[in-house]
């Protein structure tokens, strides 16, 4: 009897225990919790110092405690947004990408009516415009039969985040003891020409190639540097129209963006193996001078230093215009990278949105994030900029302090890029060109043909 | 022997674990199934949509042509792979069984040929990617050997031409040791005395494996060849860390198909729907081999 009774006792305990494993638990943590603690996930391991300092000022200002919680990578952090949102079981608070239309708004606040401008105001810019949902979103959605049902149900002006930091990509770095070895002065090129050309002779001077980047995701290139020499080349309006289908890839203005590229795999300037090379790779060459040139962004400056170089071993310069671009200089044109969300089933929402309208338009809070991440805030520190590390005082010097071309292309860019599958389509022959398989005028034929496809079966 | 009032003890032993098995395993399959009729994006399914059939036709009838593209693509590279397994591996193990069955010190080859199977996917797969670099050791080791036209100056996963055959390689290699171990273990379950009477009769050796070893080989061959199409159209991990499917495509299968259309482009139902074709292409070519060799078993 004994024995069938802890028999009993132990199966009940082994049930309870797969029952609560199996159930969701409590989101944002209890009533009693409210005041001591909140729960953060972010995916961006190097952010999570940076949000912690602005944390310590913030327990110190109200006694409420922030905890970061980190999930890396991106594609694990997302799976488990996911899992966590769809058992009612998120953090408090989710730094996510800067973007409107992604999926989350479901799960988290909807913030229109809820941070006035006096907090709006602060932020650079432009650094709302991703976050923001445009009229123009809305009727993309609305007419795009493989819109989801959280996009269809935007509505203009909404936003669910706010931005955290900013950051542009279309930078080159620059090797500069490569560069003065096949002795060449180590400055930025004035034309894409003029770097094509710095790179040959450091080919042939040192033997090193001359570009590398992360050309195994098929559509870094367009993301980091194409659609930068199209907007300069054709003015932003002639890559609205080619994201809009209003114009051809095989259009003469079109074409030389193309060729571009076909220049830097026929004259073999590409590092071998770049097809295998993945971001954190191509890094990872640089650094170890196997490439004269590296493409990247704001944030790669830190990534290199991690790796070991030395700031003043580098130089940085944005994507240089083609010979006959309407646009003849690039500003970096930051834009949002992140963004900081509330989720809307959390039990300390109140204080959650408090938090984060501190850690983004508090300046104190704003610095100590972006010296320890080592990322240029959302927020216009306007004099507090001197209170930045060196390096990223600099970057940020570098940013357009007015909305540039890359912004008035970025709403299109959000809107039809991803939902446009030529663009899949062109960026698998972008890495077939760089094999030299296909020419830049079998490229552009392959793109204007698959458009023409797809408009014709209704994608 | 259990008392009668003790017959449900073992059931209720087992509870826990039907329990289990309902929760994650049934349930996610029945899930699954239904998704596959929906446009969902992964969040809240209070926002998923019911489509009927039209992920399937998105994918399978040129709906969506790049769509429709990509999975025949990714068929195709899963079912070369699945030949490539089946073509090299069987023989390959075959013969490695017979010569383990041959040698003294067969435990100790046995544990070497064993080793892919017991090591981490992940890990080995970045030690292959890097064999497969442009400086890595097979470029080396043909340029030493003075085959310089053999050697990819991108490095084999970073061509087109070339991504496939590595992962091939890496497969056949992932492929071997379940097999050899399959064969192993059969040839050493076939009666001594069959062989005995053969030779009495004055049969050859090469009589005697074509007329015994391999009839009764054919069953174990059977579970390989399943065994090893199953894996083919299973592969993820080797392609996902080696290549991510390109370059250009190159070396797309139908598990980084499902996966970038779930986990990137957040299509929750269309992945689910191409997973479960996938399933039945598993299934039909499952019971093509069956029947295939049930005439001779």
């Amino acid at each position: 009897m004994k024995t069938r009774a802890g028999m009993m006792m132990t199966l009940l305990i082994v049930f309870s225990l797969i029952v609560s494993a199996c159930g969701g638990g409590q989101s944002g943590g209890t009533e009693s919790d409210a005041n001591k603690e909140l729960t953060m996930w972010t995916w961006k391991v190097a952010y999570t110092p940076g949000i912690e300092a602005a944390a310590k000022l913030y327990e110190e200002k109200t006694g409420v405690k922030v905890k970061v919680e980190t999930f890396t990578p991106d594609d694990t952090y997302r799976q488990k947004f996911q899992a966590a949102a769809n058992s009612k079981n998120l953090p408090d608070i989710v730094n996510w990408w800067a973007t409107a239309g992604d999926s989350i708004e479901n799960s988290v606040m909807e913030l229109s009516g809820e941070v006035g401008d006096d907090i709006l105001s602060t932020y650079y810019s432009a650094a709302m415009d991703p976050i923001i949902v445009t009229q123009s979103q809305v009727d993309s959605w609305q007419a795009d039969k493989n819109a989801t049902t959280i996009q269809k149900s935007l509505k203009a002006g909404q936003f669910y985040g706010l931005p955290l930091d900013i950051g542009g990509f279309f930078t080159f770095y620059g090797n500069k003891k490569l560069i003065e070895e096949a002795g060449l002065t180590a400055e930025a090129p004035k034309t894409w020409e003029e770097f094509v050309s710095m790179m040959e002779t450091i080919k042939e001077k040192t033997g090193t190639p001359g570009l590398v980047f992360g050309a195994k995701l098929p559509d870094l290139w367009e993301n980091w540097a194409g659609s930068a020499l199209s907007i300069m080349l054709n003015e932003p309006q002639g890559y609205i129209d080619l994201l809009e289908r209003k114009s051809k890839l095989s259009d003469p203005a079109n074409l030389p963006v193309v060729k571009a590229m076909e220049t830097l795999a026929n004259k073999d300037l590409l590092m071998p193996g770049i097809l295998s090379t993945d971001i954190d790779g191509a890094d990872q060459a640089f650094a170890a001078g196997k490439a004269a040139f590296d493409l990247g962004g704001s944030f790669t400056m830190s990534t290199l230093l991690a790796m070991g170089m030395n700031p003043e071993d580098i130089i940085t310069f944005p994507v240089p215009p083609l010979e006959g671009s309407k646009i003849t200089s690039w500003t970096t044109d930051p834009f949002t990278l992140t963004m900081l969300s509330v989720n809307k089933d959390s039990k300390n929402k109140d204080q959650a949105l408090d938090f984060i309208k501190f850690l983004t338009a508090d300046p104190d809070a704003a610095v100590a994030f972006a010296n320890a991440a080592y990322t240029v805030p959302a927020l216009n520190l306007g004099d507090r900029a001197q209170d930045l590390d060196p390096n990223l005082k600099s970057i940020s010097e570098a940013f357009a302090a007015e909305p540039g071309p890359y912004s008035q292309a970025s709403p299109a860019i959000n809107t039809y890029r991803g939902k446009h599958k030529e663009w899949e389509v062109y960026a698998q022959s972008m890495q077939s060109m760089i094999e030299k398989k296909m020419t830049a005028e079998e490229v552009v034929k392959t793109f204007d043909d698959t458009m023409e496809s797809l408009k014709a079966s209704g994608n | 022997m259990i008392k009668s009032r003790n017959k449900w003890v073992p059931y209720l032993f087992l509870l826990p674990g039907v329990l289990l098995f309902l929760a994650i395993g049934i349930y996610s399959v029945g899930f699954s199934i239904m998704l596959s009729f929906y446009n969902w994006s992964g969040i809240d399914f209070s926002t998923a949509r019911f489509e009927g059939l039209a992920n399937f036709r998105q994918f399978l009838l040129g709906d969506d042509p790049i769509v429709t593209r990509n999975f025949y693509n990714a068929v195709l590279h899963n079912l070369v792979i699945a030949v490539s397994q089946v073509v090299v591996v069987v023989p390959i193990a075959l013969v490695l069984a017979f010569v383990l069955q041959n040698t003294k010190a067969a435990s100790w080859y046995r544990t070497i040929y064993f080793l892919p199977m017991i090591a981490s996917g992940v890990a080995i797969f970045y030690v292959w990617k890097g064999l497969f670099e442009p400086t890595g050791a097979f470029n080396s080791l043909f340029l030493w050997l003075g085959l310089d036209f053999l050697a990819v100056p991108g490095g084999m996963l970073g061509s087109s031409s070339t991504s496939l055959l590595g992962i091939i390689l890496t497969s056949i290699w992932g492929g071997l040791p379940g097999t050899l171990i399959l064969y192993y273990a059969g040839l050493t379950s076939i009666d001594p005395t069959l062989y005995e009477a053969a030779s009495v009769d004055g049969a050859k050796k090469s009589t005697m494996i074509m007329k015994i070893t391999w009839p009764l080989l054919k069953p174990i061959t059977l579970i390989a060849v399943i065994q090893m199409v199953n894996g083919a159209f299973q592969a993820f991990e080797n392609v996902f860390i080696m290549t991510g499917g390109g370059p250009a495509g190159s070396s797309e299968v139908i598990g980084t198909l499902v996966y970038r259309t779930a986990f990137l482009n957040n299509d929750y139902g269309l992945a689910s729907a191409i997973g479960w074709v996938s399933f039945l292409i598993t299934g039909v070519i499952a019971i093509f081999s069956i029947r295939s060799f049930q005439a001779d078993i």
